[in-house]
C-alpha cells in the first residue's frame, strides 16, 4: 500500500497514533496470511511484500492453524487473520482479541 | 372468439420471437472470433503475433527492470486470443494467484452485467431495493448505474491531496470497524452530493456494489453465484475472493487470482460478453461499460482532493478519452478506445479492442507518487504498443 510508508513516518514520530497502530496490524496479519496460506510463496517473500510495514509492527505466522497474529511494534493491537479455504482465502477473527 | 384471438397472437408473437432468438444467435455466432482458452491458452511466438522481437524485449527488461520503487511480479501479453509472452518473477508462477486490489473492480461490473441478462437486477434499479442499508428511508435515488460510474454522491476520498493519511480505502480495509461489515461501514459515510452530478472513484462504491449483488442473489446464492456464472465459464479456475466477518465478498479489494485468469476477464471485454458462442452478458453492455460516466462532463477540478479523479471512467473500468477540458487523452500514446483496470501497487490489466491485445502486470510496487506512477505507465505502453508491427496495430 503506497499509503504504508507514511502511515509509519507517523506512528514513529507521533507517540499518540492508536488507529494507525490498529491498522498496522490489521494489514501485516491480513497481508501475511493471503501471502502466505493463499497465494503460498513463502515466509521471506512475505516479509519482503510487507517490509515497510514490519519496521513499525510484528507478526507471527503459526503453520499449524495456518493464521497470522500481527502487533504494533509497542506490541499493542493484536490482530489475526486465519486462512479459511482456497476460494474465500483468509478471514479476520475478532473473537481472539 | 377470444380463443381464436388468442391463437392467432400467439401463433405471430412466437415465430417472432423465435425468428429474434435465431438472428441474436446468428450475431453471435458471426461475432464469435477469437479461441476462447481451455484448459491452457494456446500460444503463438512474438513474430507470428505481429511484435517486433527486439523492441518487445526492449519493453520486458523497461518492465522487469530492478527499481526501488516499482516492482514487476508478472508480465502477461495476449495477441487475438494467443498467450505469446508470460514471465514471472519474485516467487511468482503461472499457477500462483496474485493479489488484484481494484481489478477486482472490473469484475464487480461483469457479474453486475451477468446478473442483468439473468433478469436477477437492472443497471437502472436503485441501489435501495438491495441494499437498504445504505438509505434506511428510501430517501436518496443512487442508482447501479451511479455506483458504476464512481458518481454516488457519497464522501470518499480515495487518495488525499491534502493528507494522504486520512485517504479512506486505508481505514476501509484494514480497520477492525470496516472488517465487520465493509459496505455497512461505506454507507455510514455522509452524502456529499446528489447522485449523478460529481464523479468521485471510489472503493466505497464498489464495496456498496457487492452488497448490492449479494442482496440481489440472497444469502443461498450469492456465495457461490459468481463461480457458477462467470468465473467457471471463463475458465477462471484461480479465483479466490476474501470476505469480511458479515459474509460479504470483498471484490472490490481483496480478490486473488492467476495473471493467465484474470487476462481471460480482458478476452470477456474483448469479445463483449461472448463466451464460446454463450453470451455472458446483455449485448450493450460493453458500450454501457465503455461510456464516460455523465457526471464527468460536469467539469473537471484540477485541485480536486480525490488525486483518483484524474481521468475518464466508464463502469469500473478506466477509458482513455478526453474529458471535457482535458488537453489530451490519459494515454496518447495508446488508441482512444483502450480500456484500463488499475489496482494499488501497480497491478494492470489493459485492453486494445482494435489490436486485439491484453496485458497484464502484477506487482508489488511501493510508489508514493501518483505522477511517478502514471508517468511509469505511459513509459511501459510506448513500448509494448511500439514492438506492434504497423500491420499489428489499428
Amino acid at each position: 500500500m503506497r499509503l504504508l510508508l507514511l502511515f509509519i513516518i507517523c506512528c514513529a514520530l507521533l507517540p499518540a497514533c492508536s488507529s494507525d497502530k490498529e491498522s498496522m496490524s490489521m494489514y501485516l496479519a491480513k497481508e501475511m496470511c493471503s501471502c502466505r496460506f493463499l497465494i503460498g510463496q513463502d515466509d521471506k517473500q512475505c516479509r519482503n511484500t510487507v517490509r515497510i510495514a514490519l519496521a513499525a509492527g510484528d507478526a507471527t505466522v503459526n503453520e499449524t492453524k495456518r493464521e497470522v497474529t500481527a502487533t504494533a511494534e509497542d506490541k499493542s493491537n493484536p490482530a489475526t487473520f486465519r486462512f479459511a479455504s482456497n476460494r474465500f482465502g483468509c478471514e479476520f477473527k475478532p473473537e481472539v482479541q | 372468439m377470444q380463443k381464436a384471438l388468442t391463437l392467432i397472437f400467439f401463433q405471430l408473437i412466437i415465430p417472432l420471437s423465435v425468428l429474434a432468438q435465431n438472428l441474436d444467435q446468428n450475431l453471435d455466432q458471426k461475432q464469435a472470433g477469437m479461441p476462447w482458452p481451455k484448459d491452457e491458452w494456446p500460444t503463438k511466438n512474438l513474430e507470428q503475433a505481429g511484435f517486433s522481437k527486439q523492441r518487445f524485449n526492449q519493453f520486458l527488461s523497461t518492465v522487469f527492470f530492478p527499481h526501488l520503487t516499482f516492482s514487476t511480479d508478472t508480465v502477461v501479453v495476449i495477441k487475438d486470443g494467443f498467450l505469446v509472452h508470460e514471465e514471472y518473477a519474485h516467487g511468482f508462477s503461472r499457477n500462483r494467484k496474485h493479489a488484484l486490489f481494484s481489478l477486482g473492480k472490473t469484475v464487480i461490473a461483469a457479474l453486475v452485467g451477468v446478473m442483468e441478462l439473468e433478469g436477477l437486477i437492472h443497471r437502472n434499479e436503485t441501489v435501495n431495493r438491495y441494499y437498504p442499508k445504505l438509505d434506511p428511508l428510501g430517501v436518496s435515488q443512487i442508482t447501479i448505474t451511479h455506483l458504476l460510474n464512481m458518481s454516488s454522491g457519497i464522501e470518499w476520498i480515495e487518495e488525499d491531496r491534502e493528507n494522504l493519511l486520512q485517504s479512506d480505502p486505508w481505514f476501509a480495509l484494514y480497520s477492525k470497524a470496516s472488517y465487520k461489515d465493509m459496505p455497512l461501514w461505506v454507507a455510514r459515510h455522509p452524502v456529499a452530493h446528489k447522485p449523478g452530478i460529481k464523479f468521485n472513484y471510489s472503493s466505497g462504491d464498489s464495496a456498496l456494489l457487492t452488497a448490492v449483488i449479494r442482496g440481489a442473489l440472497g444469502e443461498h446464492r450469492h456465495a457461490s453465484y459468481p463461480w457458477e456464472k462467470l468465473f467457471t465459464p471463463l475458465g477462471m479456475k484461480s479465483m479466490s475472493i476474501e470476505r469480511d466477518s458479515a459474509g460479504n465478498l470483498g471484490l472490490h479489494a481483496i480478490a486473488y487470482s492467476s495473471p493467465l485468469d484474470i487476462a481471460k476477464v480482458g478476452l470477456l471485454y474483448l469479445e463483449n460478453g461472448l463466451v464460446n458462442g454463450q453470451r455472458l452478458w446483455p449485448r450493450d453492455w460493453l458500450d454501457f461499460s465503455n461510456k464516460m460516466a455523465p457526471a464527468q462532463y460536469n467539469g473537471t477540478d484540477p485541485n480536486d482532493r480525490n488525486l483518483q479523479n484524474n481521468q475518464a471512467y466508464g463502469a469500473q473500468i478506466w477509458l482513455n478519452v478526453k474529458r471535457p477540458g482535458d488537453g489530451e487523452r490519459p494515454y496518447p500514446e495508446l488508441p482512444a478506445n483502450a480500456l484500463l483496470g488499475l489496482g494499488t501497487r501497480g497491478q494492470i490489466l489493459l485492453i486494445l479492442p482494435d489490436e486485439k491485445l491484453i496485458f497484464v502486470r502484477t506487482a508489488t510496487d511501493s510508489e508514493l507518487s501518483i505522477k511517478a506512477r502514471k508517468k511509469y505507465r505511459h513509459d511501459i505502453f510506448k513500448l509494448l504498443y511500439g514492438s506492434l508491427s504497423q500491420g499489428a496495430r489499428s
